[in-house]
């Protein structure tokens, strides 16, 4: 444990900030899920990030911004699906792939993880992410995926060969660089052939109903 | 001037009251911290119509997910001025096509006349915008450097490694040395929890 902090300690402030890849970023996050220490690390960079914030020199808006803020939360809103829209084009970042197997095999415990690179799919092709599977437990990093319009939710699928699904369970993303999630993983992770991540109704969907997000594949 | 009943809350319970649909919660809430979050949307962004987009995004957001925020792991300005940063930053990312120009220094030489009285009479807004700008200056010149380019400028610690012609193990360490003395510096004063 001591050993991986050392390893991990000066990624931190660069995993607050964003600054690092998604692969390694996954990296971290996998060692941050299992580390206190380090969590507690993060959330005081978190803080001193955002106290940086003061150090700006003040230029209040103009009136005409709080005036356009109270004007829309007045507006009977249900305009969800432009919102995600904006947020779903936030980040463009391509990624190289394929690199976080051996990050995280070197840096982790013996039993090898499985990883499994996902792209974005139509409803936010500038999304991606890594389930990252060890010892039946699933972990799900994302990079560019919105915030999901109030009451609905991103779910984790699970499909086999003849288009069976399993839900991995539901996350909603929050507004930070990369998103974290544990999942559910099928015991007969073998069974199945791919991935995908889809935008469902608050508690999940017995089956994607709503457009999908993410994909990967699991062969 | 502002619904006096509303000042005397705390973040934590505008929020409480913004999740029930109460506008006058989230005007409340814009009023004690929409300058500074402009504010550093556009000094990350340069341009105030764009940054007004990322305050308006910020709130509307805050408006529809107040239940989400959790005071027990966070206090609210970490989490504001986080979302105002990334998504300043995601636009800035967007708009890369053109190459960013040098960044000026965070410690700019503050407008008085721009001021806002009513915010900047908050006692603990100006203690933590004076020892943060002596925290930044405190930093060698190489470590602040690197934290602007990352926190400002949104650059992965390899484009600021090419930037600067340095090895990447060294930005990243000076990435973490900086924040780490950003935050003892704060903590030491009693600035953060």
């Amino acid at each position: 444990m001591e050993m991986q902090h050392e390893v991990f300690e000066e990624e931190l402030a660069a995993y607050v900030l964003g600054a690092l890849p998604l692969e390694e970023a996954a990296a971290v996050a996998a060692h941050l899920a299992e580390c206190p220490v380090c969590q507690k690390t993060v959330a005081r960079y978190r803080e001193a990030a955002a106290a940086l914030a003061y150090g700006v020199p003040l230029r209040p808006p103009a009136p005409r911004l709080r005036a356009r803020l109270m004007a829309r939360v007045r507006r009977p809103a249900r305009d969800g699906w432009r919102w995600l829209g904006m947020g779903v084009a936030l980040v463009a970042v391509i990624l190289g792939t394929l690199l976080l197997a051996p990050l995280v095999g070197s840096i982790r415990s013996p039993a090898t993880p499985t990883v499994i690179s996902l792209q974005g799919a139509e409803a936010a092709p500038e999304a991606e992410g890594y389930l990252i599977v060890e010892d039946g437990r699933g972990l799900l990093v994302t990079k560019g995926l919105a915030v999901p319009p109030e009451g609905q939710v991103y779910q984790l699928w699970f499909v086999d060969a003849v288009e069976r699904r399993v839900s991995g369970g539901t996350f909603r993303t929050h507004p930070r660089p990369y998103g974290v999630y544990t999942v559910t993983v099928p015991l007969n992770l073998g069974a199945f052939v791919r991935v995908g991540v889809t935008l469902e109704p608050e508690g999940g969907s017995p089956r994607p109903t709503g457009p999908q997000v993410l994909r990967g594949s699991l062969r | 001037m502002k619904g006096s009943g509303y000042a005397d809350l705390d973040d934590a319970a505008l929020l409480v009251l913004i999740a029930g649909g109460d506008e006058q919660a989230l005007a409340a809430l814009y009023d004690r911290h929409g300058a500074r979050a402009f504010s550093l949307a556009l000094r990350i962004l340069g341009d105030p119509e764009t940054a007004e987009e990322v305050v308006l995004d910020v709130f509307w957001s805050i408006w529809q997910h107040a239940g989400a925020f959790m005071p027990e792991r966070a206090r609210f300005t970490t989490w504001l001025y986080a979302m105002v940063r990334n998504r300043a930053v995601d636009r800035l990312r967007r708009r890369r096509a053109r190459p960013p120009e040098v960044p000026e220094s965070v410690l700019e030489p503050r407008e008085a006349a721009a001021v806002d009285p009513a915010v900047e009479a908050m006692a603990e807004a100006e203690e933590l915008a004076q020892a943060i700008r002596e925290a930044m200056a405190s930093l060698p010149e190489a470590q602040r450097r690197v934290l602007e380019l990352a926190y400002f400028r949104g650059w992965t610690h390899r484009e600021i490694a090419e930037h600067l012609g340095e090895p990447l193990g060294t930005v990243k360490s000076r990435l973490h040395l900086a924040l780490r003395k950003i935050h003892d510096w704060l903590a030491e004063r009693g600035l953060l929890l």
